[in-house]
């Protein structure tokens, strides 16, 4: 009896409240440091997403912990659709997924709302680096096991998923590998000459290739990316189980007004079909996706699942 | 020379009627937001980005520029009148601020301010000018190692704050390094500390902590005399003296230069430059035990650290496409929208733009100071309110501050917890400077120790064989080595003196 | 003065030594290294050795009061009017943060200026009553109205 009063006053509440959603500005989490591919396609969202909300999203940054820091304050908030985050799929369900990280939120903790990116993984190194290629990485890899300093963006994230496989495709290869925060942090260090070969995104380094400052040595997806035409994919290179990425959607803490839902994805989805976020994407070299609704659902329990396999299989491993 | 003449149609651009209207109008946007609580510069910049989109890219910019700089000053005039910082840069300021504000000399210390924010940001606008490139790569010889090193350094130069016992100094560093501690562990992820209160989850906020010690405290201390006094400010004393221009001049010198080469290190957060430059100032003065009562020196220094520093975070920001704090990250994501791509082919593609920029920076500066001067003695003004009502407002203002960080009720309860911790440990002559210094800097030494310890297979001697971090670490271990030398013949000296 | 902060010595080793004890519990390693509980344990330690020194050597005649000798014998906490100024500061802090929620932002701060303002010194009633309005009322509409940035309402809805 309590709970369908509760339910009958929420959705009351929430229709009359949806009707005039939003009225103050909304907070759009990025669950790494500012700069990072995700970060770059929040902002050039953000700012087209005021015109069509009519109000300002402010994107604030929440690093730490690969991402959890960030989704464990999202799962918290209220959800009244003033604070909203992004969620990088698989390595938010990793998280979730890895009983060491203990983490507070599960799968249904949150409302899944719309997706803007998916962008492929990529192994990529200083421009003037040894490694000319892939064969080169793997060799010495096998030659000096644990010495090559290899960085991800978080604990289990898509990147650090990547190494494992690529370690599984070419037994005797190990890497060193070591975690940092986010994109940003890793292009400082690689440039920096601290750490030697990176995995991520290929969103994250299409600028710097373009000026010749980092080399791609790779992407990990079954065709080559438009952006990076010249790099080879891991099915041309005799790996064709190696195949990671990166999707980056809006989510809220459960509990969201369907109504409230409803207004966000369509001010999102005509901010991102605008000829403005499209061009801005594509220069950053982020690849646009757009899933919302029962599409973006059915993505996010799909991944949910595959990724419950992958963390078993990384958690099995001897080498992490 | 083609830089030169970039730079002249930067100017040439930057200066037309237009853009100095909104150069202007940023710098006081800027200004309150920095003196409002709870709304953080980056918060308030973000808010401000719609008023640009009917702007073009270049008056944009600068309106979001002035800004930045505008918020950074606005925190410095709630150190100095109310003994609580607007933002972590602005913590240093209070340590001698509020005291010169309570000699009522508050007009004198934000005058100083003023002008040592001025000539800072100045200084490295005009190297980022003739230097960005040369100075990026600078920027990039700092990795997790080094940060480690460097964060050390800064919380043993901290025992320069020891005032009489390096022990009481060194336990409260400690204590502020444990409450950092307070939240998600940043490798694996776990809860540490939390015993199940979700709001620990996000650690305990360093910004109701500060309110706490060093606004509530200080209140609390307030309350305990029964005279409702007022303070005397004189109009003579809204200027700083002859002497006291002297001594600001090497400060401002130095605190430009430390704020300088590391706001060129993206990472490294205002509160280290600002630390060292006032630490710097004390060790290199005549009178060191004037620092904390009220030196102008003390004022002078961090502020034209925190300018500077502020400035040459735009390096790499407009050369590797990195933010280095919050608010740059506004600012970045506002050149993208008008079309200004940040990284390595910013100065190739639009050159153009990115000198009308720099120039604006300039312009930005000179803004603020002539904003602000003026302005100085109607801020000194407040502080003749009668102490009860400065008081309150304080304790209002820290209110609505704390709350309006998430909307909790748990950040008020923290600020009052630690008001009550400071308010006894204030009595006692603990120093709190290092306990704040430590809840700020925790999370990242102890992330950059755990990265150092990953990159070298779990090898400690890796920093040491590095030679930047092997001197950061070396220089800690003589500073800390020569506090308790001179500690103790201090000590030894005083007993000889008794007997 | 040395009473007191032997007491303080004597707490925080209290502290460190729970906060060590803690750490413990957490894992001292992981597979990458040095886990969630090794910084806090050897930071703990650290912070355990430190207070026990500090309460010896005040045990051993420290001095260590920032003006040498002249409040060695001064009592730390406050008594009669200050303390009962101090403890009202603090109630109505206490106060605020307990009912800001449910009765609103309006009505509490309005209530805190009206006991603060008294325990600071205030007497003039109607400056009182005035900056009591503009505390809660103005800065209400300040935040709320022109900020956007909600504060509470309370179960009256103020």
């Amino acid at each position: 009896m309590k709970t369908l009063l509760a339910a009958l006053t929420l959705t009351t509440a929430g229709l009359s409240y949806a009707a005039e959603f939003p009225t103050r500005p909304i907070n759009l989490m990025v669950a790494y440091p500012a700069g990072g591919s995700t970060d770059v396609g929040a902002r050039i969202l953000a700012a087209i997403a005021e015109k069509t909300l009519g109000q300002s999203v402010v994107v604030v940054n929440k690093g730490g912990a690969g991402g959890q820091v960030g989704w464990t304050e999202l799962s918290r908030q209220k959800p009244d659709g003033y604070n909203i985050g992004f969620i990088n799929l698989p390595g938010f369900n990793t998280v979730i997924l890895d009983p060491e990280r203990k983490a507070i939120f599960n799968a249904d903790s949150f409302t899944p709302i719309i997706n803007q990116v998916l962008d492929p993984g990529a192994i990529w190194v200083k421009a003037d680096s040894p490694y000319k290629n892939v064969k080169d990485l793997i060799e010495a890899a096998k030659k000096t096991p644990n010495k090559i300093s290899t960085v991800t963006t978080g604990v289990l994230s898509d990147d650090h998923l990547a190494i494992l496989m690529v370690e599984e495709a070419h037994p005797g290869a190990l890497f060193r590998i070591v975690h940092l925060e986010g994109g940003a942090h890793q292009m400082t260090q690689i440039l920096g000459g601290h750490v030697e070969v990176a995995f991520d995104n290929v969103g994250s380094i299409v600028k710097q290739v373009r000026a010749g400052q980092v080399r791609g040595l790779v992407v990990l997806d079954t065709q080559r990316s438009k952006f990076l035409p010249d790099v080879p994919t891991t099915p041309e290179l005799g790996m064709p189980n190696v195949i990671s990425n990166s999707t980056r959607g809006i989510a809220g803490p459960k509990g969201m007004p369907a109504a409230v839902v409803k207004r966000l994805q369509e001010g999102f989805a005509k901010a991102m079909a605008d000829p403005e976020h499209v061009k801005k994407l594509e220069d950053s070299g982020l690849a646009i996706r757009v899933m919302a609704g029962a599409e973006y659902d059915k993505y996010y329990r799909d991944m949910h699942a595959r990724a419950a396999k992958y963390t078993e299989w990384a958690r099995k491993r001897p080498h992490k | 020379m083609d830089g030169l003449q970039l730079l002249l149609n930067g100017f040439a651009a930057a200066l037309t009627l237009n853009n100095l209207v909104f150069a202007l109008t940023g710098c006081v946007l800027g200004t309150l937001i920095g003196v409002l609580p709870g709304l953080g510069p980056a918060a308030g910049t973000a808010i401000l980005i719609p008023l640009t989109f009917k702007l073009d890219a270049t008056a944009a910019i600068i309106m979001l520029a002035a800004i930045y700089y505008g918020a950074m000053y606005g925190g410095t005039i709630t150190s100095v009148l109310i003994n609580v910082p607007g933002e972590a840069a602005s913590v240093v300021t209070c340590l001698d601020g509020y005291q010169m504000a309570r000699q009522g000399r508050g007009g004198a210390a934000l005058g100083i301010a003023a002008i040592g924010s001025f000539i800072g940001g100045v200084f490295a606008t005009l190297m980022l000018t003739v230097l960005a490139l040369p100075l990026a790569k600078l920027a990039l010889s700092f990795g997790p190692p080094e940060f480690f090193a460097l964060m050390l350094l800064g919380i043993c130069l901290v025992t320069g704050l020891a005032g009489r016992s390096l022990l009481a100094a060194l336990a409260m560093t400690v204590f502020g390094l444990l409450l950092a501690m307070i939240g998600i562990d940043p490798v694996r992820g776990a809860p540490r500390f939390t015993y199940g209160i979700p709001e620990l989850l996000d650690g305990v906020g360093f910004i109701p902590v500060v309110m706490g010690m060093f606004g509530v405290a200080e209140i609390l201390i307030t309350a305990e005399s029964t005279r409702h006094t007022v303070i005397d400010t004189r109009l003579a004393a809204m200027l700083p003296s002859r002497a006291e221009w002297k001594r600001s001049a090497g400060a401002i010198g130095r605190g430009t230069l430390i704020g300088f080469f590391l706001g060129l290190i993206p990472g490294v957060g205002a509160i280290i430059p600002t630390f060292m430059a006032y630490i710097a100032e004390k060790r290199l003065s005549k009178h060191p035990e004037a620092f904390g009562n009220g030196a102008i020196e003390g004022v002078a220094a961090p502020e034209s650290a925190n300018n500077s520093y502020a400035n040459a975070s735009m390096v790499p920001l407009l050369v590797l496409g990195v933010p280095s704090s919050p608010t740059i990250a506004v600012l970045m994501g506002a050149f993208i929208i008008n079309g200004l791509t940040p990284g390595p082919l910013l100065f190739a593609e639009r050159p153009d733009l990115v000198w009308t920029v720099i120039a604006s920076f300039f312009v930005g500066n000179v803004m603020l100071l002539i904003l602000n001067l003026p302005l100085v003695g109607v801020w000194a003004s407040i502080l003749r309110l009668p102490t009860s009502y400065l008081c309150a407002g304080t304790l209002v203002f820290c209110i609505v501050g704390a709350y309006s960080l998430k909307g909790s009720t748990f950040d008020i309860a923290v600020m009052l917890v630690f008001g009550l911790i400071g308010y006894v440990l204030r009595k006692l002559d603990f120093p709190l400077a290092p306990t704040v210094l430590a809840l700020i800097l925790g999370p990242f030494m102890e992330k950059s120790l755990r990265t150092s310890l990953e990159m070298s297979g779990g090898d400690f001697s890796i920093l040491f064989t590095r030679p930047i971090s092997a001197t950061f670490i070396a220089i800690s271990a003589t500073v800390l080595i020569v506090s308790t030398l001179r500690l103790a013949t201090v000590r030894a000296m005083k007993q000889a003196e008794t007997l | 003065m040395k009473r007191a902060w032997q007491i303080t010595g004597t707490v925080y080793a209290i502290v460190f030594a729970l906060w060590a004890q803690q750490s413990w519990q957490l894992s001292l390693t992981d597979s990458l290294g040095p886990g969630p509980g090794f910084f806090p344990f050897s930071l703990s330690l650290i912070g355990l050795a430190l207070s026990v020194a500090l309460v010896v050597r005040i045990g051993r005649g420290a001095d260590l009061a920032a003006e040498p000798g002249a409040r060695a014998d001064m009592p730390v906490l406050p008594s009669g009017a200050a303390l009962g100024q101090v403890l009202l500061v603090l109630g109505a802090l206490t106060g605020v943060a307990l009912m800001l929620e449910t009765l609103g932002f309006r009505i509490v701060m309005a209530l805190f200026c009206l006991i603060v303002l008294p325990a600071l010194g205030a007497r003039n009633w109607i400056v009182i009553a005035l900056f009591a309005a503009a505390a809660s009322l103005g800065v209400n509409a300040l935040f709320s109205d022109l900020l956007k940035v909600p504060l509470p309402l309370g179960v009256f809805g103020l």
